[in-house]
């Protein structure tokens, strides 16, 4: 894979701390952690119910990526570097706790787009129901597309998976959304 | 903005952040994280020293395993035979010599050879009894040699030089300037710079300082053979002179050289030895030095 996010002036003076680092300079280390923790671990909650567990999460992605800074090819910036560890972290441990998800291909393709977005209040509380009940990547998906409008490049970066996968990905969960709403809605 | 619109869902999620309690960074949370990185480096480090330090010795294992199976027949056997049990029990110790060209004397032999030399020189009286002693020790030595094919485990021993090796004996410095003076053609002058005394024996030589010769270097050397440990040793040179001592505790013997450059591009080269509890003036050496110098060099009969 090219160059997939474009570098800002924040990566390259990423570049030229990890540089010093790899020369022997651990001091810069902490200056990586102080200044994406926050971030990092409010990444790792989105996904990780348990708070302990997601500082668990948070904590083994800085370490590994520490760990392989020789090897970061500065594709991004480091802080999406570690939040691309943290997810894949997630999930496994996700995995090891809930093996089980809802199959998506079972889910009818019913609804255009026009039905999800009528602007009532109600239908937005459901939504944001709804959106509690998804399952924990398909949720961080919607959180970065939707409210960080992160590019779908850097999303397919973090998730490891093809832009072109998750914008299908993304159709489905909004017709999953509005069967979910609906459901509620005649309840 | 991304693309897709979905007001409804971007506001839901707006608010679910908003009422979501953010998470708060714990105190230590840097400190476990740099806990982590920093055991797992060192400990690695330990294990590839540890690996290092065990190959070392393994090699130095195999080396000490394989090392005396190679056929060195310059290497003493010792067997050690060990009578029946009943008769009161007692180790002959066999020694056997192989023929080195070089005739080397072996570890095995120096106590027995030594005591009979040093006995057999000291005490003249118990001359004859010292010497069938030492006829014993070859036969003796001659019985293992012949019985030497018939021995079934050899035990080897560690070689080792009668000889001291770090003892240098002074007169050789003596013995060099002797044949460098030969060499150049420079005779000696004998100096009696104790008279009375027949043990003390001092030279002069006097040498033409040119560069080829090279005598202070050569002196220089020639020092350099004896460790300064050894006794009497005082070195001192410079351009002008150079002024060498020892004692030969061996011989109870003081050396000592002067070699200095004086008029007509000469050097004036002044060796003794004498018995260590001897007193040398230098008055002697003074007196030629005085005489040369001042004397035409070419009136002077050598």
């Amino acid at each position: 894979m090219s160059e997939i996010i474009s570098m800002d002036v924040r990566t390259s003076s990423e570049k030229q701390r990890i540089g010093r680092i790899l020369d022997g300079k651990r001091e810069e280390y902490a200056w990586f952690v102080n200044t994406y923790s926050q971030e990092v671990l409010g990444f790792t909650s989105r996904l990780v119910p348990d708070a302990e567990d997601a500082r668990e999460v948070a904590q083994d992605a800085f370490v590994k990526a520490f760990r392989s800074l020789a090897s970061f090819e500065f594709r991004s910036s480091f802080c999406t570097w570690v939040c691309r560890i943290a997810y894949h972290e997630s999930m496994n441990r996700l995995r090891r706790q809930q093996p089980h998800y809802v199959d998506m291909t079972e889910i009818p393709a019913v609804v255009d787009d026009e039905e999800l977005s009528t602007g009532r209040e109600e239908r937005i509380a459901l939504m944001e129901e709804a959106i509690d009940d998804l399952p924990p990547d398909e949720r961080t998906l919607l959180h970065l597309y939707y409210y960080e409008d992160r590019p779908l490049r850097e999303i397919a970066y973090i998730m490891d998976a093809e832009p072109n996968v998750l914008a299908t990905r993304l159709h489905r969960i909004r017709k999953k959304l509005l069967q979910m709403i609906k459901q509620k809605e005649n309840e | 903005m991304n693309e897709l619109k979905d007001q409804d869902l971007r506001e839901a999620l707006r608010r679910r952040e908003a009422r979501r309690t953010k998470p708060e960074v714990p105190a230590d949370f840097c400190d476990s994280i740099m806990e982590e990185i920093a055991p797992k480096k060192s400990s690695r480090t330990v294990w590839r020293w540890m690996a290092v330090a065990a190959s070392i010795l393994l090699l130095i294992a195999v080396g000490v395993t394989i090392a005396p199976k190679s056929d060195d027949d310059t290497l003493v056997a010792e067997h050690v035979k060990q009578e029946p049990k009943g008769s009161p029990t007692t180790v002959q110790t066999e020694k056997t010599v192989s023929t080195d060209a070089l005739n080397t004397v072996y570890k095995q032999d120096e106590p027995a050879v030594q005591t009979v030399r040093t006995k057999a020189n000291s005490a003249p009286k118990s001359q004859e009894k010292e010497v069938e002693r030492l006829e014993a020790v070859d036969n003796h030595q001659e019985t293992v040699v012949s019985s030497q094919e018939t021995i079934p485990h050899l035990h080897y021993a560690a070689y080792v030089p009668m000889e001291d090796s770090t003892y240098q004996a002074p007169s050789r410095m003596d013995e060099f300037i002797a044949k460098m003076a030969a060499f150049n053609k420079v005779e000696a002058v004998a100096m009696d710079c104790t008279p009375g005394d027949s043990l003390a024996v001092g030279k002069a030589y006097v040498f033409d300082d040119k560069q080829e010769l090279d005598l202070f270097g050569r002196l220089l050397q020639a020092a350099c053979w004896y460790d300064s440990k050894t006794p009497g040793y005082l070195l001192n040179f410079s351009h002008q002179q150079f002024f060498f001592t020892l004692k030969d505790l061996h011989k109870n013997e003081k050396y000592l050289w002067i070699a200095e450059r004086i008029v007509g591009g000469r050097i004036l080269l002044y060796s003794s030895h004498s018995p260590i509890e001897t007193d040398i003036s230098s008055a002697c050496y003074q007196k030629y030095r005085e005489q040369l110098t001042q004397t035409n060099f070419s009136t002077l009969h050598f």
